[in-house]
């Protein structure tokens, strides 16, 4: 058994390896995720039928930008983090983290602390002013065309729509002032 | 020798690992995703993940990401480093380099893009090359290719666990969800052909939900014998290739993950290679 090949051959390898299976089991148990204590509990949940699913476009002066040109991880950077803004702005700016930083680190800190932490852990409101004018530069820097302006909505689509009469919320609109 | 076996050809295998890691970096600067190329994020997410809340604290993450002289040199480094890792495979220095910076820049990447991610075979792979000693090198080498079998039996064993298996709408509603802004843009095609196939017929696609399942859960094979390595190889490679056609998860980042499972010492002889070269 490679446990007791380990303990004969590696001793420190053997606790490391009992530290980690004890590690893995607790955060298991918790249910949260602490790298590198990986929990691989992708799309295991039931997922609910919905008719139209939540989604984020770009609309471009050129009409809806297809999404499908760019890489997996181009997208997952713009779409994931306009998503995050997004949920950020229905709550006023308030960053979706704020309320478990406080919940986890209030116990073990005081105020002052708490506070410096928090600057830390969870993006401030100058953070979400900027974050349009990044959106734009990462968002021209990946793709071949540059556009001085664009708009994100948020909107629900069903499954073969097409994006001609779409319409949604605006989450941002951004105009480049670089010449 | 370990309990009788040979050892791993760590020499062999350091090339080809680090080779098939630099790849991956060339692969991230080919998708702009090097932290470089971020064009300075002002968000970060560093989720409910302890880990993250650390490396933030020390404000690594924020420097790295806000600033483009670091983040450049940061990514000149790593990627030099994993170079000579490949040229000179028998040294500890720009190993730990290389394996730090790749952790760094999947918990950069993670938090500027809000969603942590799970392709990790690149983390984990050059991890045993800590070791230069043969012997050490393959006991830990082994107990990677555990954690890969563990990791994947656990995500089977979490579809039975949440109700994701017996749920009989599960999959096509993964499939809608996944794949609405994709068909919106998506002229007709093949892959367009079959993911409309498959969220109109639900059972057919329930049906692939738990073949995925199962297929992750035979890793447990893995635990108990390596006679069928080159079978659980080909599993993963389906079921990853499954993955890019139907939700569009590209598993360049992740293909390291299937390095426990190639025949490295039938390739060692094949080459001629014994231990002793390493």
């Amino acid at each position: 058994m490679f446990l007791t090949k380990v303990y004969r051959e590696w001793k420190l390898f053997f606790y490391v390896i009992i530290v980690f299976i004890a590690g893995q089991a607790f955060f298991m148990f918790k249910g949260i995720e602490n790298v590198p204590f990986f929990l691989y509990h992708m799309f295991s949940t039931p997922h609910a039928p919905a008719d139209s699913v939540h989604v984020l476009l770009v609309n471009t002066p050129h009409g809806y930008f297809n999404t499908n040109k760019l890489s997996g991880r181009e997208r997952e950077m713009l779409l994931n983090s306009a998503n995050y803004y997004d949920e950020s702005k229905q709550r006023n700016f308030q960053d979706p983290l704020v309320m478990t930083v406080r919940k986890r680190i209030a116990p073990i800190a005081d105020s002052t602390e708490l506070a410096q932490m928090e600057k830390k852990l969870v993006n401030q409101p100058a953070a979400f002013d900027e974050f349009p004018a990044w959106w734009l530069r990462y968002f021209n820097s990946i793709q071949g065309q540059r556009f001085d302006s664009v708009q994100v909505i948020s909107t629900f689509i069903r499954p073969g729509d097409s994006t001609d009469n779409i319409s949604g919320q605006e989450v941002f609109s951004i105009k480049s002032t670089d010449k | 020798m370990i309990s009788g076996e040979s050892y791993y050809p760590r020499q062999l295998m350091a090339q080809v690992i680090f080779s098939w890691l630099f790849i991956i970096l060339i692969y991230f600067f080919a998708t702009d995703s090097l932290l470089s190329q971020l064009q300075q994020p002002v968000l970060i997410s560093p989720g409910s993940d302890n880990t993250f809340w650390l490396l933030h604290l020390t404000g690594i993450p924020q420097f790295l990401l806000t600033n483009k002289v670091a983040a450049l040199s940061f990514d000149l480094v790593v990627t030099t480093s994993c170079l000579v890792c490949i040229f000179i495979p028998a040294q500890r220095a720009f190993t730990i380099i290389t394996v730090a910076g790749v952790w760094l820049l999947y918990v950069c990447y993670s938090t500027a893009a809000g969603k942590h991610y799970v392709q990790i075979g690149y983390l984990l792979a050059p991890l045993p090359f800590f070791a230069l000693n043969s012997k050490r090198f393959s006991l830990l080498w082994e107990g990677l290719r555990y954690w890969v079998c563990f990791l994947f039996v656990c995500a089977g064993l979490y579809k039975l666990y949440y109700g994701g298996f017996f749920d009989a709408d599960n999959m096509r509603n993964i499939l809608l969800l996944e794949n609405a802004q994709w068909l919106a843009f998506e002229p007709g095609s093949l892959q367009r052909n079959l993911i409309e196939f498959l969220i109109e017929n639900k059972a057919a696609a329930q049906w692939l939900y738990r073949l995925a399942a199962v297929l992750q859960f035979s890793l447990l094979i893995g635990f108990f014998t390596r006679k069928y390595d080159d079978w659980l190889f080909c599993l993963l490679l389906l079921f990853h290739l499954a993955n890019f056609i139907l939700l569009h998860i590209s598993f360049v980042d992740q293909s390291l993950i299937f390095a426990p499972f190639l025949p490295w010492k039938r390739w060692a002889q094949y080459f001629q290679l014994t231990t002793g070269n390493d």
